[in-house]
């Protein structure tokens, strides 16, 4: 009892009562020392990764994109910038000023400017879209309130139409879509950088940072072996011979038969690439590699071959022709136009005699003839460096019916594709030997050096080099007295083998539809050129391959002949054909200075790079390197034309804007708004969204009216509220 | 009553107010710069503020530290009443600071006056306790006039409105009488009677219950509590050993006026587990002496104003940090000697300067063994 009194009074003792009190202040830092070991030391990974996340941000660099160019270096393609304009009307401060500036600027009325910009129940609308960088007299660096700039690189196709399906396109993002932009794509888009920037939080960069920054790997430059001078004559004389002849489509290759380049791809219709939005998609197609179709007696190159490689036949053998009148199988008979009773094989092959050529089919037999056939690359990929290649069908003889092998030899039963019969053809040209075409002539990177050339690829001896030197011989006789006389030059001798062959309509072959071709090559005693020309669906009356296409492969001929004189493939003096565009304008030996003024430096300094233009920068005095720099005055003045070999160095002279960041997005307000409403609002304003919770916006982060790149994430916090 | 100080003051007392002001300094530089180049294009404005404040106080300190504090036992009445009056006024002429009008404006100074309230109404208890030691234990001559003392000026805070600071001030003044001779009885009374005020006062205030429920939101792992997210981030990214003095990233607006009542993650942000873990460290020692003081001394107002000083100054170290770590709901209570803010600096330094005082008067070790209260 006595020691339970002394505890007793001990306890209402006011040492032992704060006693109590410090360990209950004690109780409580310990609490507050285990929350902050769980957040500092246990969870902090966690933490550091929250707080990396909501200040640091990875903005892609994207590289400036490869340029294309001809053989002789001529700009094919090329990149200019374009900028779109748009306003958040619940930010613009003066609405009068943008729509004067705008109607001044684009020639519009300012009214319509102005009831865009009123309308307070959006947070944005375009002003304008896609504007190119040469019409916008400094409105890239114009600082209104509630004003969104946006600037997009823009593919340039200096050449317009010119050899726009070889080309290709890319798609608003630049990624190539079709031909060289699409089968070169890795090699012409570079690599991605990025900076990673700090951004507080009002969501604005910081600047003078110690920037992580991972430079963009600029795109190489690809150099293909097209000879713009030689593809425009080919596109010229192809439009004009499917025009002559009321064709549907044509196509016409040029190729060097030594090496196996194309020096011209031309299919027609074509589209402009520059707009595609507004082009007929039937001219997007490469039609020299995505058409297939029965060639006809041009196919007769492949029993030809094979019946003088394997001495079945020499040039003088006679053959049965019946008169004209040949009974293949019980109920198939062929009707020929040559109603001569026998034919030498050189007169069979002159004259396109298609008795003959089945007659000689059957003495080759299927197996022989399908290696031939196969062995001159038919029914496999030409490999050509392009996309949509149709391999086309060449049937196996196991699949052959009884009539398959002599139609076969005529050029029926049989798909191939124009590149095709231009590499067969071009077998014979070169003594024999099939070379893998080619259009990449070398892929070079920044600063000019080669990085990947290509060089002529042998594939195999398809025929002996006399099988070939006879049956070019043989092919000369096709000019000079047979099928196609149309196709002489004065001067020049030509080889060639015409090739007229009915088109299935319905299911069957029509007497009224007809695709009429001809190939050939020159000087015939040392092939260089061969120009392949086919027509489809001819209606101007005439259909035959020497009638229709003879003239046109002459006239493209012709003409390289006179261009290039003895010859030789050199040096065109072809100028460029300068496309709108006053940005790049590299003709033939003069540059006009690009206008640059108000540009920010980067953008004047990637515009000179892509002219080949040298630049020295005179910088503000004192400027930090997150400073928004724009380009004050420049030497020489724009629009100033200098010689291409005068090295011209351009001066600019730099101010400094003094904004961190342009080119940014204003975030719009959605607090109260549904979830769903406020996504809309976001995407169409250009951001990315992270959403926590679902029902109404109850904050957002960063806040309404900060600053924010494109495609930047803004955080939604969603609460349902009843 | 008449001895003389025959001690020097506790300078394990001063040695952790000295160093946690000394290190207020960088804190608020840091806290405060990106606020202070935004606000005043001037990230040094709220540094250089404090730092002078900060420079004052420590004068302050030992400045009060050679007062002997009987003195202002004498004036305690006075002290009270005058606090009273400028709560009071308050509703009057009171400046507005986000929805509350806790401020008074002398021209340059802004004054808080529950600040000073706080401390002359621990004073005037004191007084009191010490007074009517002898009839403590009677409800109607000792009892309900102290009660009526405390209970008015809560009620005048509460209504500025401060309720967290009333809160602190009614605790503390309790405290006092539960170390005293009054009845346990009257105590546990009065607690159940007040209680029911509270309550009510709580519910009639609609911002209290949002912190309270956004709270409860941000603990079942909602979102919606913004600055105490932002805090917790601020702790996290610190880590063990800090980013860093000058380097934090959270006070880059996204923890909102981090050099104030959240300063507390900002140096977790910059100096670590080991900065926050030493800063309770320096709160634990002050509260340890200080109660030691409490122990140690005779005099009855000594004892009474330093218990009072240390546990005001704890409850608001301990209720800072528990809201900054998100123990506690969200409420405006700053960090002693480190956050920004003038008047508490003030106020805080007198008092501290006053304990020290205290402290000169207790025997430097635990000499009285089992010493009985009111010599009995």
């Amino acid at each position: 009892m006595e020691s339970l009194k002394k505890i007793l009074s001990f306890c209402a003792s006011f040492r032992a009562k704060v006693g109590f009190i410090s360990l209950v202040f004690l109780l409580i830092f310990s609490v507050i020392l285990y929350k902050l070991v769980n957040v500092q030391i246990i969870n902090s990974a966690k933490y550091k990764i929250a707080a990396r996340k909501q200040y640091e941000e990875k903005i892609k660099i994207t590289p400036s994109r490869g340029l294309i160019y001809d053989r002789n270096m001529n700009v094919l393609v090329s990149n200019s910038l374009q900028y779109s304009f748009a306003v958040d009307p619940t930010m613009v401060t003066k609405p009068d000023s943008i729509a004067n500036m705008f109607a001044r600027i684009f020639k519009k009325d300012k009214s319509e400017y102005l009831s865009k910009i009123t309308n307070k129940n959006t947070s944005f609308v375009y002003l304008e879209r896609k504007a190119d960088v040469a019409n916008i007299q400094g409105l890239d660096s114009a600082d209104f309130d509630g004003l969104i700039i946006l600037k997009e690189p823009k593919r340039v196709y200096n050449y317009g139409r010119l050899a726009s399906q070889v080309l290709g396109y890319t798609n608003m993002e630049g990624a190539g879509l079709s031909g060289i932009e699409q089968s070169m794509e890795t090699e012409l888009a570079g690599k991605d950088g990025f900076v990673i920037m700090q951004r507080d939080g009002k969501g604005q960069y910081k600047p003078n940072m110690d920037i992580p920054k991972k430079e963009p790997v600029n795109g190489n430059n690809i150099v293909l072996t097209l000879d713009i001078n030689i593809q425009k004559f080919a596109e010229e004389e192809l439009e004009r011979g499917v025009k002559e002849t009321s064709s549907l489509s044509g196509k016409v290759i040029v190729t060097n038969v030594k090496t196996g380049e194309i020096l011209g791809m031309a299919s027609y219709p074509s589209y402009d690439p520059n707009n595609i939005l507004i082009s007929d998609t039937a001219g997007f197609m490469n039609r020299t590699i995505s058409d297939v179709y029965e060639p006809g007696s041009t196919f007769k190159v492949v029993a030809a071959s094979a019946a003088l490689e394997e001495k079945l036949m020499d040039k003088m053998s006679l053959i049965n022709t019946e008169n004209g009148h040949y009974s293949l199988a019980n109920d198939v008979t062929m009707e020929d136009e040559h109603k001569a009773a026998t034919m030498t094989f050189q007169q069979a092959l002159e004259q396109s005699s298609n008795i003959g050529f089945m007659k000689i089919s059957q003495k080759i037999g299927p197996e022989r003839f399908y290696k031939y056939a196969r062995d001159f690359g038919f029914g496999i990929s030409t490999g050509i460096e392009l996309p949509g290649e149709n391999k086309g069908i060449l049937k196996r003889p196991i699949d052959f019916s009884p009539i398959s092998l002599p139609y076969m030899a005529i050029g029926y039963e049989v798909l191939i594709n124009a590149m095709q019969l231009t590499s067969a053809y071009s077998t014979v040209a070169n003594n024999g030997v099939l070379l893998k075409p080619y259009i990449i002539k070398k892929e070079t990177g920044l600063d000019g050096q080669t990085i990947f050339e290509n060089s002529p690829v042998e594939i195999r001896q398809v025929i002996s080099q006399n099988t070939a030197k006879l049956l070019s011989t043989l092919m000369i006789g096709v000019v000079e007295t047979g099928t196609a006389t149309d196709a002489q030059i004065g001067g020049v001798k030509i080889a060639g083998k015409t090739g007229t062959a009915q088109r299935v309509v319905d299911g069957k072959h029509s007497s009224g539809s007809h695709t009429g071709s001809f190939v050939g090559f020159f000087p015939a005693d040392n092939p260089q050129f061969l120009i392949t020309v086919i027509l489809d669906d001819p209606k101007g009356g005439q259909f035959y391959g020497g009638k229709i296409a003879a003239p046109v492969f002459k006239r493209v001929a012709e003409r390289i002949i006179g261009f290039s004189g003895n010859l030789n493939l050199n040096e065109p003096k072809f100028e460029s054909k300068t496309n709108g565009s006053d940005v790049i304008n590299v003709s033939n030996n003069s540059i006009v200075i690009p206008n640059l003024q108000n540009l920010k430096l980067q953008d004047a300094k990637d515009i000179l790079r892509e002219v080949k233009l040298t630049y020295e920068i005179i910088y503000p005095e004192n400027f930090n390197p997150g400073d928004f720099l724009v380009v004050e005055s420049q030497q020489p003045e724009p629009n100033t034309k200098v010689d291409i070999n005068s090295k011209t160095t351009v001066k600019l002279v730099v101010k400094n804007k003094n904004t961190d960041v342009k080119n940014v997005l204003l975030v719009p307000d959605v607090k109260g708004y549904s979830l769903r409403k406020a996504i809309n609002v976001l995407s169409a304003s250009g951001f990315d969204i992270d959403i926590n919770g679902s029902g109404e916006v109850i904050d957002q982060m960063p806040k309404s009216g900060s600053s924010q790149l494109p495609n930047s994430k803004i955080t939604l916090f969603c609460k349902q509220i009843n | 009553m008449n001895e003389t100080a025959k001690h020097k003051i506790d300078i394990w007392i001063l040695i952790p107010v000295l160093l946690l002001l000394f290190f207020s300094i960088g804190a608020v530089y840091s806290a405060s710069s990106s606020f202070a180049q935004d606000k005043f294009s001037d990230p040094n404005f709220l540094f250089r503020q404090h730092t002078l404040r900060v420079l004052f106080g420590i004068i302050l300190i030992f400045a009060f530290a050679k007062i002997d504090y009987r003195l202002i036992q004498k004036y305690s009445k006075y002290l009270i009443w005058l606090s009273i009056v400028l709560l009071v006024y308050i509703f009057f002429g009171g400046v507005g600071m986000k929805g509350a009008s806790r401020w008074i404006s002398l021209g340059l100074l802004s004054f808080q006056p529950s600040d000073f309230a706080k401390y002359t109404l621990i004073i005037y208890v004191a007084a009191l306790l010490a007074r009517k030691k002898d009839y403590l234990h009677m409800l109607y001559k000792s009892y309900l006039v102290i009660v009526f003392y405390i209970l008015f000026v809560c009620t005048l805070v509460a209504f500025q409105p401060n309720f967290s600071v009333s809160m602190i001030i009614l605790s503390t003044s309790f405290l006092m009488l539960f170390l005293s001779e009054v009845k346990l009885k009257h105590l546990v009374f009065t607690g159940l009677i007040i209680l029911p005020f509270a309550v009510l006062f709580v519910l009639s205030k609609s911002y209290i219950m949002n912190r309270l429920s956004s709270h409860s939101e941000y603990t079942s792992g909602g979102n919606s509590n913004y600055q105490l997210m932002q805090a917790i981030i601020g702790f996290g990214n610190g880590g063990i050993t800090g980013i860093g003095p000058g380097n934090s990233v959270q006070r880059d607006f996204y923890l909102p006026e981090a050099y104030g009542d959240f300063i507390f993650s900002i140096v977790g942000e910059e100096y670590g587990f080991i900065g926050t873990s030493l800063i309770i460290c320096m709160f634990a020692l002050f509260m340890f002496r200080g109660y030691r003081v409490v122990k140690n001394i005779q005099d009855d107002f000594g004892r009474y104003v330093a218990f009072g000083i240390t546990t005001v100054l704890s409850f608001y170290a301990v209720i800072n940090m528990c809201v900054a770590t998100g123990v506690m709901p969200t409420t405006g209570v700053p960090l002693p000697f480190i956050s920004y803010g003038g008047t508490a600096l003030f106020f805080n330094s007198i008092a501290i300067g006053i304990l020290l005082n205290i402290s000169s008067f207790a025997s430097q070790k635990s000499e009285v063994k089992e010493f009985k209260f009111a010599n009995a």
